[in-house]
């Protein structure tokens, strides 16, 4: 898979658009699901979309082709980052009404709003491990941190979490 | 609240984020492939400052070359200086005269240099 991948990295340098249209699509899900989780269902496709035409800009500097998925994640993460400031004063309740998706339930809905009140780094890192299953090292690799870096956003991350949980809110995960 | 209470809460906050967070995009990769693939503009085969960088390159080497290939300017020391009518002195540097002697004229031909 990987000799694949850095294949079509290999070829969409070259300038065929083809093979990077492939790259795009094995790559979309992972990093729409990432931008959602930085910053939110309504901004995400548009974000992965904007950082894959960097992406595309970019490629001539990548020198090692099979690291494109964490170097197309860390473009996607610094565009989540950069938005999700520009934005924090925002974010917290006013996304819970996130356009483009409905939540399914009552669950859902807190979700977001427990992750909108972590710090940006944390909710990456918190995606990257529960959802995507990422060891540390991979996370670092995505995020451009160290691995220990990583440890701890994803301590603090839960500490934010368990914080927050407190009390009124332990019902809904019932 | 008890720390257990608390990391009962941090997991099951990971499995409903598990089950939030892991739903596909509401775009098919095939038509987000598509829409990017769509906009993205004409590759150059290199970077601006790469092209600039080349063609400062090229200017030099052609200014080397211009300078190290020039006819070399007679310099002082290769000057001739005649001393008497038939002696012709040239020096190859500030330390290294050459000697011409030549026939006088109107006598024979192939006279000793």
């Amino acid at each position: 898979m990987s000799d694949a991948i850095a294949d079509l990295v290999v070829a969409a340098k070259g300038g065929d658009r083809r093979a990077f249209g492939s790259l795009v699509e094995l790559h979309w899900a992972m990093l729409v699901r990432l931008a959602r989780s930085v910053v939110g269902e309504a901004d995400a496709e548009d974000l992965a979309q904007e950082a894959l035409l960097v992406a595309w800009r970019k490629l001539g500097a990548l020198s090692d082709a099979s690291r494109f998925p964490s170097w197309v994640t860390r473009i996607v993460f610094r565009r989540s980052l950069r938005r999700a400031r520009r934005r924090r004063s925002e974010v917290s309740l006013e996304s819970l009404g996130n356009p483009g998706h409905t939540p399914d339930t009552e669950g859902d809905l807190y979700v977001w709003e427990v992750l909108s009140r972590l710090a940006p780094r944390q909710r990456a890192v918190l995606h990257l491990t529960v959802i995507e299953g990422m060891s540390d090292s991979e996370i670092g690799a995505s995020l451009g941190v160290s691995a220990s870096s990583v440890r701890v956003h994803r301590m603090r991350a839960r500490e934010q979490v368990g914080k927050l949980l407190k009390g009124e809110r332990t019902h809904v995960w019932a | 609240m008890s720390g257990l209470d608390q990391e009962h809460n941090v997991e099951q906050f990971e499995a409903h984020l598990r089950r939030w967070g892991g739903r596909p995009p509401s775009l098919a990769p095939a038509h987000a492939a598509s829409r990017v693939v769509g906009q993205l503009p004409e590759r150059r085969g290199a970077t601006p400052w790469l092209r600039l960088a080349a063609v400062t390159a090229m200017l030099v080497l052609v200014a080397v070359t211009a300078w190290l290939g020039r006819p070399s300017r007679p310099s002082q020391a290769a000057m001739a200086t005649v001393g008497s009518d038939q002696v012709v002195q040239f020096w190859l540097d500030s330390q290294t005269p050459v000697y011409f002697v030549l026939p006088p004229f109107g006598g024979e031909s192939g006279g000793n240099t």
